[in-house]
């Protein structure tokens, strides 16, 4: 059986492109790890991968919803979903936070909340460097979710197509598929999970477990860990093909 | 005819909602109850600083890993059953659960059987009495839970080829039950873990402050009567831990199927458009929250 080498590097290459945009979503997450839930660190209280997962999970049950719909559409509606888990989780935190543990949203790394210019260091607990979600890193977690539910739901999609017999251009625009291939969608959804766990966990070596979102100076290793996950997604991605091939 | 299959179809979604709720609740008070996620590490921590307890600890993993583990379980026995044998699915529910519970509560005592031989040189003792107190309560908050993940697997899958793509998804009810047991895992460690993290665990300083690194390992050992143990914060969060984690999780489903439900009837762009109203009606609320919040406690004291 021959392989149309032009769509090969296609899905490669997005499925690299998936991972790096997921490596970026995660810088843009305020995650907290276990600090987080004694509210002695801002942001969401689990790890790198956990919350990543947990929000792409959202898209890729819209993205396999909509397995025959143009690409574009479909991953800007995962990546919607995913920001909608992500904003209900945060207002949870929050809820528990203030209603459950009686502090309100706080940080002690800068004096004002960079979005609304609000003093908000006087409302942090001495000893700690701050607890809940604030506006500024509020908004970088929806943000972030939506970048890594973008990329999960291209890996889930391109994976999808191919494994499902699609030609170069159906990897773009609506297929005429009237039922749904199981079979792909379950090797696509393994994949799109093994995406987002390995480039979240790169993710989470460079910025060793915890960052707030864009206003922390662990940000500047963007460039570097982008390139590291783009390198590893493309492995990855070569690995998964011949494994779906020899299917 | 239409009002007909309309009603059906927001009948099933609040099932969905329902059974997404239950998930979320008995996720977070099942961690609680064996101390896993976030606030284990203060539990292993505490006979490192001298203070020894009775609180189950039986953390090998995250808690979307575990739950992830006891989706795909019971999620696969079930299909065994259901699909192949062509069991009731009801009977089927039952018995994958019960055989995913055995799963559970095996990991669970070797778990904290390891965790607790780890701090033995500080002196912790192994109580077998707390083991054979807080097995069942674990297994009780998993069956609950797993039953949950089955059944909303369950009717995920078939609701997508029965009302024609308008609600559920095309993806086999194990990959279902990994994928939700993953994303409650999320939540409920997120979420729910705060209320037993920063407040159950460390009851004895004050109310209304975050938890300074100081503190850290010198959790609360003694309950209203007598010594602390499992069943005490897993009442204890029952009472808004738990369901806040619940409200979380049917949230999400919630607004998420009610996009889609948009998005089947006027279009794919104004579901687009609608998840992005919801988007910025969250931020409102997140907005809200934290102004009157500051503006009730007040600074620092």
């Amino acid at each position: 059986m021959m392989f149309d080498l032009n769509l090969l590097i296609t899905v490669l290459l997005l499925i690299a492109v998936g991972g790096v945009l997921i490596s970026l979503g995660v810088f843009f997450i305020p995650i907290g790890g276990a600090p987080a839930a004694m509210a002695t660190a801002t942001g969401v209280a689990t790890g790198c991968e956990m919350i990543t997962i947990g929000a792409g999970v959202t898209g890729l049950f819209l993205s396999a919803t909509l397995y025959n719909q143009p690409l574009l559409l479909v991953v800007l509606a995962a990546g919607v979903s995913s920001a909608i888990m992500m904003g209900v989780t945060m207002i949870a935190a929050n809820l528990i936070l203030i209603y459950g543990v009686g502090a309100p949203p706080a940080f002690a790394r800068k004096d004002y909340d960079p979005v609304t210019k609000e003093p908000v260091k006087p409302y942090v607990t001495p000893g700690t460097v701050g607890h809940g979600v604030l506006t500024a890193t509020y908004l970088g977690g929806l943000f972030g979710a939506f970048l890594a539910g973008i990329g999960g739901a291209l890996t889930f999609s391109v994976m999808y197509r191919f494994t499902s017999g699609a030609g170069f251009w159906e990897l773009f625009t609506a297929t005429s598929q009237a039922a749904p291939d199981i079979a792909a969608i379950t090797l696509s959804v393994i994949t799109a999970l093994g995406a987002y766990l390995i480039n979240a966990n790169i993710t989470a070596y460079s910025i060793r477990g915890v960052i707030e979102s864009w206003i922390d100076p662990k940000f500047e290793a963007v460039p570097r860990t982008l390139a590291a996950c783009f390198s590893a997604s493309l492995l990855f991605g070569i690995l998964i093909l011949l494994a779906s091939i020899a299917l | 005819m239409v009002f007909e299959g309309f009603a059906l179809i927001l009948a099933v979604l609040s099932l969905i909602v329902a059974l997404g709720i239950l998930i979320g609740w008995f996720e977070d008070l099942e961690s609680d109850s064996g101390s896993q996620s976030n606030p284990n590490s203060q539990v292993q921590l505490a006979p490192q600083v001298g203070v020894l307890h009775r609180i189950y600890n039986k953390a090998i993993s995250g808690e979307p890993i575990s739950w992830g583990l006891i989706g795909v379980t019971s999620g696969t026995v079930f299909t065994v059953l259901w699909y192949c044998f062509k069991i009731n699915p009801v009977i089927s529910a039952v018995v994958s659960c019960g055989f995913a519970m055995m799963v559970h509560v095996s990991l669970a005592t070797s778990a904290h059987f390891g965790r607790t031989s780890g701090v033995k040189v500080f002196g912790q003792p192994l109580y077998l009495d707390v083991v054979a107190f807080n097995l069942p309560l674990i297994a009780a908050h998993g069956f609950i839970g797993a039953t949950a993940v089955v059944t909303l697997s369950y009717i995920f899958y078939t609701s997508f080829f029965r009302l024609e793509g308008l609600l559920g998804y095309p993806i086999p009810i194990p990959i279902l039950g990994l994928l939700l047991g993953i994303m409650a895992g999320a939540i409920g460690s997120s979420t729910g873990d705060v209320h037993y993290g920063a407040e159950r665990q460390f009851q004895h300083y004050p109310f209304g402050e975050g938890v300074p690194s100081k503190n850290f390992g010198h959790i609360t050992t003694k309950a209203e009567a007598g010594w602390r143990t499992s069943a005490d914060i897993t009442y204890f969060c029952s009472r808004y831990g738990g369901p806040m984690a619940g409200l979380c999780y049917g949230s999400i489903l919630f607004l998420d199927n009610i996009r889609l439900l948009v998005g089947n009837f006027a279009g794919s762009l104004m579901g687009l458009l609608f998840g992005v109203i919801i988007i910025v009606g969250l931020f409102a609320i997140n907005r809200f929250l934290e102004v009157t919040s500051r503006r009730k406690f007040g600074p620092y004291q």
